[in-house]
């Protein structure tokens, strides 16, 4: 208090562009009302370079659930009192305000608006359409979904019709609107089913699109034919519980990122499905798989051949490793570029010798995260519940002897299995492999995802922590840094 | 052949740049930590930083804040590529919370400063280029202002309000859906 400072008004000596930057952190509403501050602020908003505005955000609290199951039929239901409809027409009045508001002088805009398949949908497609058309947004991002929760899971028919509905209504929106969709680079489009040739077409008119999102989200089991993705600008594709028969990534030479996750079991070996043609980009593989009981199916040296990923990341969900170790001599350019390895969720009886398989296979490798499942998942899903109960399989694996690894400096371990014996001899194969090792960090896991639970076994007292380093070290000095951090 | 990679990292490491505050106090930073200043990086890349780099904006106190900064997450840079907030989805891109849980506390800790540091910060962040830095100093202001009323926010930091109340009616008017 007192000091002068305390009388000083901070902000206005920041340049404007710094100003919108603090303006982008905050909710668009609250960036807007930042524009009554003063006169200087009164411009502000105007020049926010990206405008998001999603439909939960006009849902009044206390209302969240007043709202009618739309299952997509064609008669429109009376949406008078539907909370839903009315955030929907909130947001649609909204976006229509404030592209009014922007002076001519003030630069475009991005448009990233997340809405729902159902009321005024249409309206809002128009509205970007309109955007786009006339230059007032220099590009658009979509997030589409639908909000059908209260089906009966085992009615798979009802649920399949429903989502049929919902992709019948995102091809009108698609054909309707073919400047909004030209001007898309982010796509998220969620629950929904589409046809074979409705995928394809979004990629051929989507010509900026950048990102594509599909979760739950495809042409279902019937559609034979690969689906060959083709995009000159695409950098980043998620594909997240969607049943492809195959993915054939044929020709992306933008692409950067791909995550694949999955919960089909091993009726299905899906992953198998999967081929890589021109895609020199592809930094990071993020592959994941729910519900994988049973022997290893994925061999990367096919899986990835044709990539040099740099960045690879497993998550086994606390499910069998669907991983199939391989001699490095089949990796020979596959994992030349490889430098850091991910592995989330990898169940106590998988074992961990398996992993060297890939030190071997990637003479760059600098870091490795293991990210062990060490509780025992509360998750109560009767679905899923076998597959957290079956015993998991241990992945054999031998590596040479006097094997060396000169790339890899660090080493990270979340979690520890019961009494650590495992981890601590795996700890001390690798520190006598990795000839160049810098640092190995220890750390207590996260609580788990699904059910909140975290792991025990890990050590809470210096005194306990004390006795794991002795564990590891065997009491001699060791050449590399060990840190234990609860 | 292996062995190249770290041979490479050694000689990068030796490579050390000399900064000089506005107060004319010398520091000596690794071109690492140096080169998370994208104005920095462009002198460097033009061979103009022999014999120091004048940062004639940036106080001494301020600089060795600046440099903490960059030295932690250099180090932290050099591990963790691909995990920044960069690519939207963080929950889908499975960047693990714990890997970061760290670096955020460092960056909690660094935050701790009183409101005309943090300002000095941002404007260094800004000047020297750092975009992690901006973004953490800027989202700290945003932070502040959270949940506040126009009137609230004046008051926090001194912002005399020069609009009519006619204009100031206008701008409600033109935003009202922001104001519901």
């Amino acid at each position: 208090m007192g000091s002068p400072w305390d009388q000083e008004d901070l902000l206005s000596k920041l340049s404007s562009d710094v100003l919108v930057s603090i303006l982008e952190k905050l909710h668009l509403g609250e960036a807007m009302r930042a524009g009554v501050l003063s006169r200087r602020w009164r411009s502000l908003p105007h020049q926010l370079p990206r405008l998001a505005l999603g439909v939960n955000d006009f849902v009044k609290p206390g209302e969240e659930y007043n709202y009618y199951e739309d299952e997509g039929c064609d008669m429109l239901p009376d949406f008078t009192f539907d909370t839903l409809a009315r955030a929907s027409e909130a947001m649609f009045d909204a976006i229509w305000a404030l592209l009014r508001s922007r002076a001519d002088e003030t630069p475009v805009c991005t448009l990233a608006v997340s809405f729902l398949l159902r009321g005024n949908y249409m309206s809002i497609g128009h509205l970007l359409d309109d955007a786009m058309a006339s230059g007032e947004a220099r590009a658009i991002e979509m997030t589409i979904s639908t909000n059908y929760t209260r089906a009966d899971i085992n009615d798979m028919k009802h649920i399949i019709n429903v989502k049929l509905a919902y992709g019948r209504r995102f091809r009108m929106l698609f054909d309707a609107y073919p400047a909004a969709f030209g001007g898309l680079t982010r796509l998220t489009m969620k629950n929904m089913r589409l046809l074979r040739h409705d995928i394809h077409d979004i990629l051929a008119t989507c010509t900026r699109i950048e990102m594509l999102s599909l979760e739950k989200c495809d042409a279902g089991p019937r559609s034979q034919v690969p689906w060959r993705v083709r995009h000159a600008r695409l950098a980043e594709l998620s594909i997240t519980y969607c049943i492809f028969t195959s993915i054939d990534l044929d020709w992306l030479p933008s692409l950067k990122r791909f995550t694949y996750r999955s919960w089909i079991c091993t009726a299905h070996p899906i992953l198998m499905m999967m081929s890589f043609g021109h895609v020199p980009q592809l930094n990071t593989v993020t592959l994941s798989n729910d519900q994988m009981i049973g022997q290893p199916i994925l061999k990367f040296s096919q899986a990835l051949a044709n990539t040099a990923v740099a960045d690879l990341r497993l998550n086994f969900r606390g499910q069998d490793v669907w991983v199939e170790p391989e001699g490095p001599k089949r990796f020979i350019d596959i994992f030349c570029n490889l430098k850091h390895i991910k592995i989330r969720n990898l169940h106590q009886e998988c074992g961990l010798s398996w992993i060297t398989f890939l030190l071997q296979a990637s003479p760059f490798l600098k870091e490795l995260h293991i990210k062990l499942w060490d509780h025992k998942c509360g998750m109560v899903h009767k679905k899923n519940a076998v597959y957290f109960a079956t015993k998991k399989t241990n992945v054999p694996w031998e590596a040479a002897v006097n094997f060396k690894h000169y790339g890899l400096t660090r080493v990270t371990i979340l979690g520890l299995y019961n009494t650590g014996e495992e981890v601590i001899a795996y700890i001390r194969c690798l520190a006598e492999a990795a000839i160049n090792l810098e640092e190995i960090r220890m750390r207590k896991n996260t609580p788990c995802k699904e059910c909140g639970i975290a792991g025990t076994g890990f050590p809470r007292t210096v005194q306990e922590r004390e006795s794991l380093r002795h564990k590891i070290s065997g009491g001699e000095p060791v050449s590399f840094k060990l840190c234990i951090q609860s | 052949m292996a062995s190249a990679g770290s041979g490479d990292e050694k000689a990068a490491a030796a490579a050390m740049i000399t900064l000089i505050s506005s107060d004319n106090e010398k520091f000596e930073v690794t071109e690492a930590t140096a080169t998370l200043s994208q104005t920095i990086r462009h002198m460097i890349e033009d061979g103009c930083t022999d014999g120091g780099v004048p940062l004639p904006n940036v106080t001494s106190k301020i600089l060795a804040r600046v440099i903490e900064y960059c030295k932690k997450h250099a180090t932290a840079a050099a591990g963790e590529e691909g995990s920044s907030s960069s690519f939207s989805d963080a929950a889908f891109l499975e960047v693990d919370r714990a890997f970061l849980e760290e670096l955020e506390e460092f960056d909690d800790a660094f935050l701790e400063v009183d409101r005309a540091t943090l300002f000095d910060l941002i404007l260094a962040a800004n000047y020297l280029d750092i975009k992690g830095l901006l973004n953490l100093t800027c989202q700290k202001v945003a932070d502040s202002v959270k949940g506040k009323t126009p009137e609230q926010i004046r008051e926090m930091y001194n912002i005399v309000n020069d609009l009519t109340p006619e204009e100031e009616a206008e701008i409600r008017r033109e935003t009202q859906w922001a104001f519901e």
